[in-house]
């Protein structure tokens, strides 16, 4: 038997090794490469954590300010990686006063820090400077990711506070979470894991994030890096994102724990029996507006974890948005910028 | 010293109480740990083996799952690609299927109850590590993990209670002054109370700039603005 080879798929190689020699002399390296876009005042600081807040950018703002409650995992950077897709930058046009907390880099002597130190604690107290900074009784709370799940404890603790809640990809149901992460999450000693290391490492993190889609991930992205090498958008964005992904801060681990325990091994949240330093968390106290963004392609956070936060909460004036993209792409991609973020700006403007 | 002299103290050394010598130095602390290490290491040893057997049992998983795929790609795709079009089109069936399958494995309760168990596991040998070296540090007369976590504990109910402390006063002085809204604000209807938060908001009507961060650092102390952390890099 012949075996002919296709002279394109010799030159398709050879041009790829010649792209991944030529890699270190056509990319800027990873620190040479700032991940901040849009100006902003650090308002506020307590411990670790800051209170970043964006320079307007319009004439007029809403009345009501945003405040952004960034996950615990990977630093808030995603939400402004790049000035075409940046989820802060797209708000603040749209007229938005944009705040948003940086949870910063817990160390091992912040290892007890833990769900009511970030809820009652560092969460409220930015809600209450920027009610006073801005001048409001209360502001617009927006919680992505686990940053989600924070915010939904909050906001039932002291409704009082929160004029209208934003859950983006929140974290709430942890049974129905068809994850991988959730399956992980559902099986590990937390309890032994915070009294050997305290801090949740990032190499955990590093290898939850490994076994997601590993080959398309792993090998398939790389592949289309080098393929693209020559293309400097693509480049430029590719590593942006690298940087961000490769910039996990430890999770505090007491807040680890509780997070796992109570989101993924009792389901507590959703069956309104969490509680927050003593304080049982009810969703139904949840009775504001709330604008529900999930990512049908999220699989990090699946539809099925999201959705019920809809059903669970008190509000009568409540919305649901389901977009056909992943967990990041729904924050920082073009369609988040054409399609995700007009849409929670209509609502959020009808009501701030 | 006279030769005698020097002898008759050499053997009231030697014959008085030379047990009570070893304690006083860390090699002496190390001499009282050492059976204790030796203990936690033959320990660990054997938990080593429940640790690589559940790490034998984690590659095999991912063994078995890779061959397993490879026939799915190879039953797919049953000829070796000739041109630049069907070679792509092999990649994308590969990683398709590939990730398909390790998928379903990663979130199959088999693997997380074995990846639970590698955890744990290493867990054990790491608290095995930490008891050693524990161990060594009081011979050396050092804190060790517990009494460092104990620390770490104390200084996180400090900060609690300063939080409270400051809540009550901030809400105490602005009880006298006649603004209900401001009171409301600050003491909270919950909650563990607020410290610098609203203390730098009552400053915060002139808050600064990027470019006076360093005067407004000088200026209200509360406000905790660093100017290296300010603003665009």
């Amino acid at each position: 038997m012949q075996v002919s080879v296709d002279p394109k798929i010799i030159e398709d190689a050879l041009r790829f090794g010649r792209h991944v020699a030529d890699a270190p002399k056509m990319v800027a390296a990873l620190d040479e490469v700032s991940l901040e876009t849009t100006e902003y005042d650090v308002a506020y600081q307590e411990d670790m954590i800051r209170l970043l807040h964006y320079k307007r950018r319009t004439e007029k703002q809403h009345r009501t300010p945003l405040v952004i409650s960034y996950a615990i995992v990977n630093r808030y950077h995603i939400l402004d990686i790049h000035p075409e897709r940046s989820w802060v930058r797209n708000l603040l046009d749209q007229g938005f006063d944009v705040y948003m907390i940086d949870w910063g880099t817990p160390g091992q002597t912040d290892k007890y820090l833990g769900l009511d130190d970030y809820v009652n604690g560092y969460l409220d107290h930015c809600i209450r400077f920027v009610q006073r900074d801005a001048n409001v009784d209360s502001v617009s709370l927006q919680g992505y990711c686990t940053g989600g799940t924070i915010a939904a404890a909050y906001t039932a603790l002291h409704p009082e506070n929160v004029r209208n809640l934003v859950a983006t990809a929140p974290v709430i149901d942890g049974w129905r979470d068809t994850t991988v992460i959730s399956n992980l999450a559902k099986h590990v000693d937390v309890d032994k894991m915070f009294s050997t290391i305290g801090n949740m490492p990032p190499e955990f993190m590093y290898y939850c994030f490994s076994v997601l889609k590993p080959f398309e991930q792993g090998i398939t992205k790389y592949i289309n890096f080098f393929d693209n090498i020559e293309n400097k958008r693509f480049v430029d964005n590719f590593i942006r994102v690298e940087k961000w992904l490769m910039d996990t801060p430890p999770i505090a681990g007491e807040l680890f724990r509780q997070w796992i325990k109570n989101i993924y091994q009792d389901n507590l949240l959703i069956k309104n029996e969490m509680h927050v330093s003593g304080e049982r968390v009810s969703l139904q106290n949840i009775t504001m507006p709330i604008f529900i963004q999930v990512a049908a392609g999220d699989h990090l956070v699946s539809p099925e974890c999201s959705m019920p936060l809809y059903y669970a909460v008190g509000s009568a004036d409540k919305a649901m948005r389901i977009y056909p993209i992943g967990h990041v792409g729904m924050i920082a991609s073009s369609l988040s910028q054409r399609t995700v973020l007009p849409e929670l700006g209509r609502w959020l403007r009808e009501r701030s | 010293m006279h030769p005698p002299f020097l002898w008759a103290g050499l053997v009231r050394m030697m014959s008085g109480k030379p047990q009570t010598l070893a304690p006083m130095g860390p090699i002496g602390n190390y001499a009282e740990y050492s059976k204790r290490i030796a203990a936690e290491v033959a320990e660990s040893t054997a938990q080593l083996k429940e640790f690589n057997d559940s790490l034998l049992l984690y590659y095999k998983q991912l063994a078995d799952t890779w061959f397993d795929a490879q026939k799915k790609v190879n039953a797919k795709v049953p000829q070796v690609p000739q041109d630049a079009e069907q070679f792509k089109a092999y990649k994308g069936v590969w990683t398709a299927i590939l990730d398909n399958d390790f998928t379903e494995l990663f979130g199959s309760k088999r693997f997380g109850k074995n990846y639970g168990k590698l955890v744990a596991q290493e867990m054990e040998l790491a608290n095995h590590w930490n008891n050693v070296t524990g161990m060594l540090l009081k011979s050396a007369n050092l804190p060790d993990k517990k009494e460092i976590d104990g620390v770490c504990r104390q200084i996180h109910d400090l900060k609690k209670r300063i939080s409270a402390l400051e809540s009550q006063l901030l809400f105490k002085r602005e009880s006298k002054t006649d603004d209900a809204k401001t009171s409301r604000i600050a003491a909270g209807p919950k909650g563990r109370g607020m410290a610098d938060g609203a203390k730098a908001a009552e400053a915060a009507p002139g808050r600064q700039s990027k470019a006076d961060v360093t005067e407004a650092s000088k200026a209200e102390p509360k406000l905790r603005v660093r100017s290296d952390d300010a603003g665009k890099r």
